[in-house]
């Protein structure tokens, strides 16, 4: 205890010493661990941002011309029956085509130049939440087209799973670029200390020479390291969520192309803790590496 | 207490620093070891010490064969050994306590125990009330005597002194070696290389003598006629 004591005021005392290439190290961890989070914290959006979008979208159920009676409601029974549909809403030919004229007026008269109403009739039909997952839709989607009527089923789906390869990109990406940054914060802590170390080197002799143990020397060093790491996580961190902030402002200024605050999220408390507890023994790992180093040479 | 069997140190390109040298010391003993600049007085020092390795020979130092102790064990063998340099070696951001009591604290000596530990060698050493001073405040002969009370606060079994009145005037130094006497007289081995033959007629006792790297003589002194 009382060693855990000794190490940490020293500890305390050379941080503070040494001022500027603290600060050093703790912007490059810093850097490190903001540019990491960042990348997470945009694939984890995107993610979540995918699976609402994939939760809103509705599936389109598309008759064959000349679907009888009997067999929409044959089609309605079903629908009505299956726990996953939360409702549904049948739109005739001509509600399509009108539809179609009211939200495309410039091309308005596109479907009088074709001749005959091109547009089939249909179900909209919208599903439980326990129900929107990406291998249910399918589900529903593969059964639907098996109805007697039915031309085709479809759920704008596709591009979601695009935006959920970009999630997936991002991460990993994020991930590669973070261990790039990682390994140059990593240098910066072995530098910073290893120069600690040397400009108290007659300290470090002398310590040595009345009988200091390796491990007495080096363990402020030690915890130099791991509280650089853990303050330059945390500072990371810090402007992470202040850069959140900052979007989430500029949605509210910004134009309704934005407005999917309601889905942004900081990264979650696991994830958090993560960054911080790799920061830290990233700080840790360098000051070992490079007081081991140092005692080596002195020995 | 020291025991060394042609013990030899070579550098680089063979250049020998000692060749060649047997000598014992027993427990309670004080001795000299003089000589010449680049006689290899340091070096034998630093090889007692184990800052460095013979490369040929055997040396012992209070029943540990330094040629073969494992380097985890350094430290505990120094624990048993104070060393006082010229130079004196103090650490300055650390006041005169925290210098004396730095080994007690790795040691996990009580802070009480420390206080009273580092009164009572300052006492011996005459500096009790400069307990709380830097040593950039204290005198070239005040640091030395630091230097003394931070050797012995640990009871060592031996002392090594390397020219400890190197940089001192001839009154300081007479005191210094007064004080070495009063350790030696407690049961500490004393060892002290200096070059200052009026050191040894201050206080007569035995005298290695070191030239070149080889010990040429190893004088006791002759006991004093029984007046009757």
């Amino acid at each position: 205890m009382m060693n855990w004591i000794y190490f940490v005021r020293e500890a305390l005392i050379g941080l503070w010493r040494a001022r500027t290439s603290t600060l050093l190290t703790v912007l490059t961890i810093g850097v490190s661990v903001y540019l990491l989070g960042g990348f997470l914290l945009l694939s984890e959006n995107l993610s979540h941002l995918g699976d609402e979008w994939t939760r809103q979208a509705t599936v389109q159920i598309f008759l064959e011309d000349g679907t009888t009676e009997k067999t929409r409601q044959t089609i309605e029974a079903d629908l009505a029956a299956d726990p996953g549909v939360f409702s549904f809403r049948y739109r005739s030919h001509q509600e399509a085509l009108e539809t179609f004229s009211r939200v495309f007026d410039s091309l308005s008269d596109l479907p009088d130049s074709l001749g005959d109403n091109p547009f089939p009739a249909s179900y909209e039909v919208a599903l439980r939440g326990e129900d929107q997952g990406r291998s249910t839709l399918q589900s529903h989607l593969e059964r639907w087209r098996q109805f007697e009527g039915v031309e085709g089923a479809q759920a704008d789906i596709a591009w979601l799973d695009s935006l959920r390869n970009i999630a997936r990109g991002v991460q990993t990406a994020g991930i590669g670029l973070g261990l790039l940054l990682a390994a140059s914060a990593l240098f910066t802590v072995i530098n910073v200390i290893s120069l600690a170390a040397h400009l108290r080197r007659d300290e470090i002799e002398i310590m040595q020479l009345v009988g200091a143990t390796a491990t007495w020397i080096a363990g402020p060093y030690w915890v130099e390291g791991a509280v650089q790491g853990l303050l330059g996580g945390a500072t990371g961190l810090m402007f992470l969520k202040f850069s959140l902030w900052g979007v989430e402002w500029a949605q509210a200024q910004g134009p309704v192309f934005l407005s999917f605050s309601g889905t942004l999220s900081f990264l979650t408390p696991g994830a958090t803790a993560g960054l911080l507890i790799v920061s830290t023994l990233m700080g840790f790992a360098g000051s070992v590496f490079a007081v081991r180093h140092f005692l080596r040479l002195s020995a | 207490m020291i025991q060394l069997t042609h013990a030899t140190k070579a550098y680089r390109h063979d250049v020998a620093a000692l060749s060649d040298i047997s000598l014992s010391i027993e427990k309670g003993e004080f001795v000299y070891l003089t000589g010449s600049s680049g006689a290899g007085k340091t070096t034998l020092l630093r090889l007692l010490f184990r800052d460095q390795v013979p490369t040929e020979g055997q040396i012992w130092v209070d029943g540990q064969n330094l040629v073969r102790i494992p380097a985890w064990r350094i430290p505990f063998l120094r624990r048993r050994i104070g060393i006082v340099f010229q130079d004196f070696r103090l650490l300055e951001r650390r006041t005169v306590f925290e210098n004396i009591t730095f080994v007690q604290r790795f040691l996990g000596t009580s802070i009480r125990e420390q206080k009273e530990k580092a009164l009572r060698v300052l006492k011996t050493v005459g500096l009790a009330h400069k307990m709380h001073a830097f040593p950039p405040e204290l005198s070239g002969g005040e640091q030395q005597r630091v230097a003394i009370a931070r050797a012995v606060i640990n009871e060592p079994a031996l002392l090594l002194a390397d020219e400890p009145t190197g940089n001192l005037d001839s009154a300081l130094s007479y005191e210094i070696l007064d004080l070495f006497r009063d350790i030696n007289n407690r049961g500490t081995t004393v060892l002290i290389a200096t070059h200052d033959t009026d050191l040894l007629e201050h206080l007569p006792r035995r005298v290695l003598t070191l030239e070149r790297g080889r010990l040429v003589d190893d004088r006791r002194p002759t006991p004093l006629p029984l007046m009757l």
